[in-house]
């Protein structure tokens, strides 16, 4: 595909490789792993109800998690208002990558303790923890119990 | 998008396999009305093209479900790939033009693997070793980068070699990189078996009855086998390792073992039934791996089209094993280090395939003539113990934690042979144990398909057949609609 000689292919080929590195740096600049805590919380409360959650702090955080809110870069955490509840979000922005296996083992753990507390009596609370979401990206550790953790989920990859 | 969703499986499917056989026919049927005369025959190229677009179509959007930011990345990478092999081709009576061509785009298509999937790793360990502290930001993985960037290699390297001729038309070559059956799990289909499928291929009945037998085992071996015994290795790994004896130790590995196996068999049974069902062929990715007597025949049975790759496109153009001996064993611990690269990320995955390449050294170099006279049963429990051992490096987040579960495994943490929890997990899962077992075997397979299909009362066997298959489905459907998301565990790379 050569006229007068310009090298149609080439310049196609070299074109499409600066393109695709211009995307990969669009993605590397754009990808914000490193958004601010209140910018993810408030994205993935957004889509979520708020209803049978209220905001814990740090002593809650070492309660039911088993870790010291100060270890981590920012934590944001929703406990169930109720005692039959079981709605809970959990979000935590580590400081090293090496927290992020600490930070789910605490999350699977909390999960475990709590679909144990409701097993065999409360099957739509079973439901809901066994149906939790529990990811990390970036340096985010992620998760959601509840009827939209789903859509909690989508939020938060979109907020990175 | 899982194939083991409702969307997928009540949403995405029927969608498409309805547009794929109905689109081509409207399409003639237009023709038809307009008094062309054997319209099918005529066009079947156009015919083809159709339902090549509606393959497309649906890959791309089945692609782009979770994160439909890398479709992009994909597009663009179809585009550059299929330019650069019109240029190779172009170039082949030039063999130093061609070969410059063919390294210019294996380095592109390498970079952009690279990036995505090594880039966090290799700073990782620049930090670690060096007194530096290089920041950097590590991008989510693109989904299926690993299978569809060595599809492509296997294009691009087969036209330099003149094995397949290029691929002209641009929707069937991005119909072969973005196959929806196989885009993100593979397997991994070479360019050459596929070529004349891309536009010659025939769908028929029998062809997209046995592509549904094969879905829906897959389907089953996922979610009723994989799934389940997946909670139990996630109990043992959740278990504090002070509680952890022997027997748990090696029963929650034996776990991770099964469901490694259902779990990636079951996707690559799926994506050779959906192939099927749109006409396609694609070569077995497992054939009973956990029967094998010796590692160099585990690695026969287990993700062939991996093995084939590798051997293809590294092994035999490093000189296979008709070099000199010290050759061999660099050409085998490469392919074995490249093999654990592949999978991931992590020095665990590094160290995973070294061992590979190690153990088959042995067994050629070593115990070639020893192995041979062995009982069978003690080769079987000999290769099966080491495949487990690999599994702990595999299934550990890292490289430290992986020796830890080792010592419990050999109880050098002194926690007990047998204790009350371990029998716990192994009674209470007792027929989960033995279908398991059975089911990694051809008996079952075996023995049900010769009932089946032997002679006499067809009609009453392909009833039975087919409630069979039904309540599978049934039971798959149930368990998907109470559980939570539980993605292929080989999505990962």
């Amino acid at each position: 595909m050569k006229k007068s000689g310009i090298d149609v292919i080439n310049i196609l080929k070299y074109t499409m490789t600066l393109t695709i590195f211009i995307y990969v740096v669009f993605l590397v600049i754009a990808q914000g792993a490193d958004a601010p805590m209140e910018q993810v919380a408030e994205n993935v409360l957004g889509m979520v109800e708020t209803d049978g959650m209220e905001e814990a702090g740090a002593q809650d955080f070492k309660r039911y998690y088993g870790l010291n809110a100060g270890d981590y870069e920012d934590v944001a955490l929703y406990l169930p208002d109720d005692v039959m509840g079981v709605k809970e979000l959990l979000l935590v922005k580590v400081k090293d990558k090496s927290q992020i296996e600490t930070v789910r083992s605490a999350a699977r753990r909390r999960l475990d303790t709590q679909t144990e507390s409701f097993e065999g009596y409360g099957a739509e609370q079973t439901k809901l923890l066994k149906a939790a979401l529990l990811e990390n990206r970036g340096s985010y550790v992620f998760m959601s119990v509840g009827k939209d953790a789903d859509k909690a989920y989508t939020a938060f990859k979109k907020s990175l | 998008m899982l194939f083991s969703s409702i969307v997928f499986l009540f949403t995405f499917l029927p969608i498409i396999l309805v547009l794929y056989y109905l689109v081509p026919r409207i399409y003639v049927n237009i023709l038809s009305s307009r008094g062309i005369k054997n319209a099918k025959e005529r066009y079947y190229p156009a015919v083809r093209t159709y339902k090549n677009i509606v393959v497309l179509s649906g890959s791309l959007i089945f692609y782009a479900w979770g994160e439909p930011v890398y479709l992009f990345l994909m597009v663009f990478s179809i585009l550059f790939n299929y330019i650069s092999g019109l240029d190779i081709a172009r170039n082949l009576k030039n063999k130093e033009k061609a070969k410059r061509s063919l390294i210019y785009n294996v380095g592109v298509n390498l970079l952009i693997l690279g990036f995505f999937k090594y880039e966090g790793f290799l700073l990782d360990s620049i930090n670690a070793v060096l007194p530096v502290d290089i920041p950097f930001r590590e991008l989510p993985l693109p989904i299926g980068i690993s299978f569809y960037t060595f599809q492509i290699l296997s294009y691009i390297i087969d036209v330099y070699r003149g094995e397949v001729e290029v691929q002209k038309n641009l929707i069937d070559f991005a119909v072969y990189v973005t196959m929806f059956p196989q885009l993100i799990a593979g397997p991994i289909v070479q360019y050459a078996d596929i070529d004349r499928q891309l536009h010659a291929r025939k769908e028929t009945i029998e062809n997209f009855g046995e592509g549904t037998l094969f879905f829906i085992r897959g389907l089953s071996k996922k979610v009723l086998l994989a799934n389940t015994i997946g909670m139990v290795f996630q109990k043992v790994s959740l278990m504090d390792a002070e509680q952890v004896s022997v027997l748990s130790a090696w029963l929650g590995c034996a776990a991770y073992t099964f469901q490694i196996y259902f779990d990636f068999s079951g996707y690559s049974d799926m994506a050779v039934g959906l192939g099927k069902m749109l006409g396609f062929e694609f070569k077995k990715n497992f054939f009973y791996p956990y029967v094998s007597t010796s590692i160099t025949e585990f690695w026969r049975r287990w993700h062939i089209s991996l093995s084939t790759w590798f051997r293809d496109y590294v092994y035999i153009p490093l000189g296979g094993n008709r070099v000199s001996k010290r050759a061999h064993v660099r050409n085998i611990m490469v392919v074995w280090m490249l093999t654990g690269l592949w999978h991931g990320a992590a020095w665990n995955f590094v160290i995973w395939g070294l061992y590979y390449g190690i153990l088959l050294l042995i067994e050629k170099y070593i115990l070639a003539d020893v192995i041979e006279k062995i009982p069978t049963a003690v080769r079987h429990i000999y290769c099966l113990a080491l495949v487990m051992i690999g599994w702990v490096f595999f299934f550990s987040p890292t490289l430290g934690s992986a020796v830890d579960y080792l010592k419990l495994m050999v109880g050098a943490e002194g926690h007990g042979f047998i204790d009350k929890q371990g029998l716990y997990i192994l009674m209470t899962n007792g027929w989960m144990w033995v279908m398991l077992v059975l089911g990694s075997t051809p008996a079952v397979h075996d023995f049900y398909e010769g009932f089946i299909y032997s002679k006499g009362q067809a009609k009453m066997k392909a009833a039975v057949n087919c409630a069979i298959y039904a309540i599978l489905f049934l039971l798959c459907v149930a368990y998907l609609v109470t559980e939570s998301y539980n993605p292929f565990l080989y999505f990962r790379f």
